[in-house]
């Protein structure tokens, strides 16, 4: 028995975002519910702006999808990544490392950049942050291990992402679905038949014609049953060039980005490759020129912004036909995982899915806005500034968030969080620590503490990370050894 | 310029306890505290049940669980009992925590509600540990390994607030808080920029301060009597306008949990102290006279009454803003909410661990300001809507109040909630805010809102394996209750009871 109605669900387009979509269908739904994966014969080239790094939640995330860490470290280039090292960055040429890592300690109920901030006039050889966070010092000396389970060590507090490409990780998911039998068709949307502003069914260039319940649009947009992209605000037109180089060793566990939030680049070690990211952002005004338009002709373009309705009716836009994100930080494949949790959540019931798209539509917004702000955040100060209008409300909205972070954050290092948010206190403070946002005031309760006793507990964590980072081995020599060490226990197992 | 003295005007439970949690943090910063209450000004004692977070506040104290319990008659509290909501006749408990376990990262409730459209019923209550321990009168701290029933669930206490207030003021003037006698005459502001400079005693004495905390209760002296800062009227939404309280003599062993029945204009509350039972009946005057109400308290007591029945009035809703100027209300001068949900000694935690992590210097700044009242008003918002679930997910339509609530037009966060509840059993999340999805989930099932569907994700598992998984869950509560002491033996052998 069944307490839906919706039997046969369509998938369109087989892209990261269409094939991550339909593989967590599938391990989701019950048998009796029909998929249908619609290649649309497309190249998947705009992938690439999902990026190159994963945030911590991409190993639960794919081991719900039935793929293990193993499976991605053997049959993918992926890597294992700290987070990002921003170099020159911006005007002011700030440099910090921005990783995943468990939250500093509280001492004395007071949070520690507070205390940092206590000392940094007499000991400012002591007030950077980054010495403090392992997963930081880890980073800067190329080494990499798992977070350890041991409380009394510092390597308790690290986390860590993946270095991936788009497309090798579309390939892994792509064989699973293989794998699992999924009803896969091959064709472009020749038409879309519709009533009452729903969708009934697709027929392809090769003559099938598919019908279904719930559609989900994972194309750029192809299902057109909107007139065009309503209210899709912030709008960016980035071009992508990418260039991948074999290398002999993997160096370094953490990205490096160099710019400005206009046009930077990223340098990624995957396990066999190094691929180089160029990023810049195209003035839109200039995109009927003829200058531009031969501009455009090396590399991958796209327009960055986000729908406030990406579910209607029956259809749900996911991935790139609903959101574009710049993948200047984790936040586009993070969304994007975002996006499948939520849509699973919501796996409509019945034909009438207002319900369903209403709270989806909602979750999403408030997400992409968050995401969108955290973005916003790597812009030099002098650019935050309020418009006199905005085209969309939506706009306005990401600027009143940052900017009420922001003054919390340099009025007294509060970090004031939203509900929900996708990025957390520690992703934050490193950011505005990284753009030199310097709290005029701190914690009136860090004064309890004896300075003496504040900085030797400070040189203590300093010198145990530092003497971790010294003993755990390269991130190439890690991942060899893991690799070997795990094929040896599949083996015993499978010999058993 | 740092702050260098604090005056809090009123004792009370708000007073106290802000007395208590400043002192804590701030007596060995050169920071002087001083208080000032009349014995003439009776205290309200707001709420004598508490939510679970007190025992944070408590903790950070740093004051031993048994001497607050022997100080303050508390009993264990695991939820609230909630009689005829509903319907008449209905009976359910919203306890500290989680139903079962998640499944496959399906909440535990979709494969509830599909066993029940199967017809294999059962009530949700039984799938939690801490409601069938309520409902036998049991108790103990959760124990050892997290994942354990019997481990997993949060509890509470119900005790005399007066006492409490009482124990924290001998904290407090461990910790140099000055206790000051007298009834404030006069207030006096600084002409430039409206802050508070100091007030002025009956007996003709000054108190200077840089900033003060206002705990006189409902009529909110600094904040606005003298600054006018304006009331947030929630009547339209939580219109129930009096209360009339009453204690009485305990029949039968001291029960760890709350009641709160409803009644066709109000509702009465049952709070089991060690010494003593405390009940109250909150009502809109509007459609029962303070006698009748008084008098339907009066019969349905469980024991003698012992005290004078006490009458109350107040109006619903929250201070426009909590912090205004120099001056933050905490308690009652800040806002009235029903004690329902026993939130009202929670809303003044709020207040003041908000407070402490602002605090602020001599220029007050306007950002710590705004963020105190940004998250409080998020709090206050959270916990109404909270509330009003409890009258407007009902069938009753015996009395003209249970009526105008069914007739209500909801504020849309509500509405919404509840159309995606019962369309699909799904629960709306958020982060900052009192209560969370289980406590949605218990006023919504335990009041009959039951959804026309469930996740079809708890299809993807086979029935009887479904089936067999939720029955052993069921049948391990049951066992893990029948292995837990009752209540008051336990508070005994704690050592936490005057009854020896």
């Amino acid at each position: 028995m069944n307490n839906s109605n919706i039997k046969n669900i369509i998938i369109c387009g087989n892209g990261l975002a269409g094939v991550i979509t339909t593989a967590a269908l599938a391990k989701a739904l019950p048998k009796e519910t029909k998929l249908t994966l619609i290649d649309t014969l497309c190249t998947h080239e705009k992938d690439i702006f999902y990026g190159n790094v994963t945030s911590t939640s991409t190993y639960a995330f794919l081991l719900s999808l039935g793929i293990t860490e193993i499976e991605l470290l053997t049959q993918s280039n992926t890597s294992f990544s700290l987070g990002t090292h921003y170099l020159d960055w911006g005007e002011e040429k700030n440099s910090w490392y921005q990783c995943h890592h468990q939250p500093l300690p509280l001492i004395q109920g007071v949070m520690f950049h507070h205390y940092l901030n206590r000392i940094t006039a007499k000991f400012p050889e002591q007030s950077a942050i980054g010495p403090y966070i392992m997963s930081v010092c880890a980073a800067n000396k190329g080494v990499f291990a798992h977070p350890s389970k041991d409380p009394k060590s510092p390597l308790k507090n690290i986390e860590y992402g993946y270095h991936f490409h788009p497309a090798e990780l579309r390939k892994i998911i792509g064989r699973k679905l293989d794998n699992w039998d999924i009803n896969i068709e091959k064709g472009s949307i020749k038409s879309i038949e519709k009533s009452n502003g729903k969708i009934k069914s697709l027929t392809l260039s090769n003559g099938a014609n598919i019908s279904g319940d719930f559609f989900i649009d994972c194309t750029q947009g192809n299902l057109g049953i909107y007139d065009k992209r309503i209210n899709f605000g912030h709008n960016r037109t980035l071009k992508a060039v990418e260039n991948i180089s074999p290398h002999n060793e993997i160096i370094g566990s953490c990205r490096k980005v160099h710019g400005n939030i206009e046009k930077w680049k990223s340098q990624t070690f995957l396990q066999d490759k190094l691929q180089i990211l160029s990023i810049s952002e195209i003035s839109n005004k200039k995109d009927n020129d003829t200058e531009s338009r031969t501009h455009h002709s090396t590399g991958v373009t796209i327009t960055t912004g986000f729908s406030e309705n990406p579910w209607i009716n029956n259809c749900l836009r996911l991935g790139h036909s609903a959101a574009v994100l710049s993948p200047l930080t984790p936040a586009p494949i993070m969304l994007l995982q975002n996006d499948v949790k939520r849509m699973l959540e919501l796996i409509p019931i019945s034909h009438d899915m207002k319900i369903e798209a209403k709270e989806y539509n909602r979750r999403f917004t408030e997400d992409y806005i968050h995401a969108s702000t955290f973005e916003s955040a790597f812009q030099p100060a002098q650019t935050i500034i309020k418009k006199e209008s905005y085209e969309n409300k939506i706009e306005e909205l990401i600027y009143d968030k940052l900017k009420n972070k922001i003054m919390q954050f340099k009025s007294r290092g509060i970090v004031l969080q939203y509900d929900l948010e996708p990025f957390n206190n520690e992703d934050w403070i490193q950011i505005h620590l990284g753009m030199k946002r310097i709290p005029k005031r701190y914690d009136a309760l860090a004064d309890r503490l004896d300075e003496t006793q504040l900085i030797e507990t400070l040189k203590n964590i300093k010198k145990n990370n530092f003497i971790i980072s010294e003993k755990i081995p390269p991130l190439n020599k890690y991942i060899t050894g893991l690799i070997k060490y795990l094929r040896k226990q599949n083996d015993k197992v499978q010999s058993k | 310029m740092k702050i260098e003295k604090i005056c809090i005007v009123g004792g009370g439970t708000a007073g106290w306890m802000s007395a208590a949690g400043l002192s804590n943090k701030f007596s060995d910063l050169g920071i002087s505290i001083e208080l000032v209450e009349s014995d003439k000004i009776g205290t309200v004692g707001v709420g004598e049940a508490t939510l679970p977070h007190i025992r944070y506040f408590n903790n950070s104290l740093g004051i031993n669980e048994k001497d607050f319990m022997l100080a303050t008659r508390a009993t264990f509290k695991l939820g609230i009992e909630f009689c005829d909501w509903g319907k008449i006749g209905d009976q359910y408990v919203h306890p500290f925590g989680d139903y079962g376990i998640t499944i496959d990262n399906i909440e535990y409730h979709h494969f509830w509600l599909r066993l029940l459209q199967k017809g294999h019923k059962s009530r949700l209550c039984d799938h939690s540990f801490p409601v069938l321990a309520a409902e036998s009168g049991k108790f103990q701290h959760p124990q050892g390994d997290n994942n354990e029933i019997g481990s997993n669930f949060g509890y509470a206490y119900q005790f005399d607030s007066g006492l409490y207030a009482k124990f924290l003021r001998k904290y407090s003037e461990a910790r140099n808080v000055i206790r000051t006698e007298g009834r404030v005459t006069e207030v006096l502001q600084n002409h430039e920029n409206g802050n508070i400079t100091s007030i002025l005693l009956e007996d003709g004495s000054t108190i200077e301060a840089d900033i003060f905390i206002d705990c006189s209760g409902f009529r909110g002296l600094l904040i606005e009597q003298t600054l006018k800062t304006g009331y947030e009227d929630w009547s339209n939404w939580l219109p129930c306008n009096k209360a009339v309280a009453v204690q009485c003599e305990q029949e039968g062993p001291s029960l760890p949990y709350t009641r709160a029945t409803a009644r066709t204009a109000g509702w009465q509350w049952r709070i089991p102290l060690q010494h003593r039972t405390g009940n109250g009946y909150v009502y809109w005057d509007k459609y029962i006279s303070d006698d009748e109400a008084t008098h339907q308290l009066l019969s349905t007591l469980e024991g003698r009454a012992i005290t004078e029945p006490k009458q109350l009035f107040f109006k619903t809703g929250k201070r426009k803003k909590l912090w205004q100027k120099n001056v933050i209300a905490i308690g009652l001068s800040g806002g009235f909410m029903e004690p329902l949900e026993s939130t009202s000694i929670h809303l003044i935690q709020e207040g003041i661990t908000s407070l402490i992590e602002l605090f602020p210097d001599k220029s007050f700044p306007e950002s710590d300001i705004e963020e105190y009242n940004r998250r409080m008003n998020l709090n206050f918002d959270r916990v109404r809507d909270f509330l009003l679930l409890h009258y407007v997910a009902t069938q009753r339509d015996d009395s003209d109040m249970w009526n105008y609530f069914r007739n209500m037009t909801l504020p849309p966060s509500l509405k919404d909630k509840i159309t995606a509840w019962n369309n699909r059993g799904y629960l709306t999340k958020y982060e900052h805010g009192v209560f969370h999805p289980p406590s949605w989930l218990a006023v919504m099932a335990g009041q009959n809102l039951m959804p026309k569907s469930y996740d079809i994700r708890a299809n993807r598992i086979d029935y009887n394996i479904i089936k067999s998984k939720l029955d052993s869950i069921r049948n391990d509560n049951r066992i893990a209750v029948k292995n837990t002491p009752e209540h008051a033996s336990y508070l005994q052998e704690y050592g936490a009871s005057i009854v020896k």
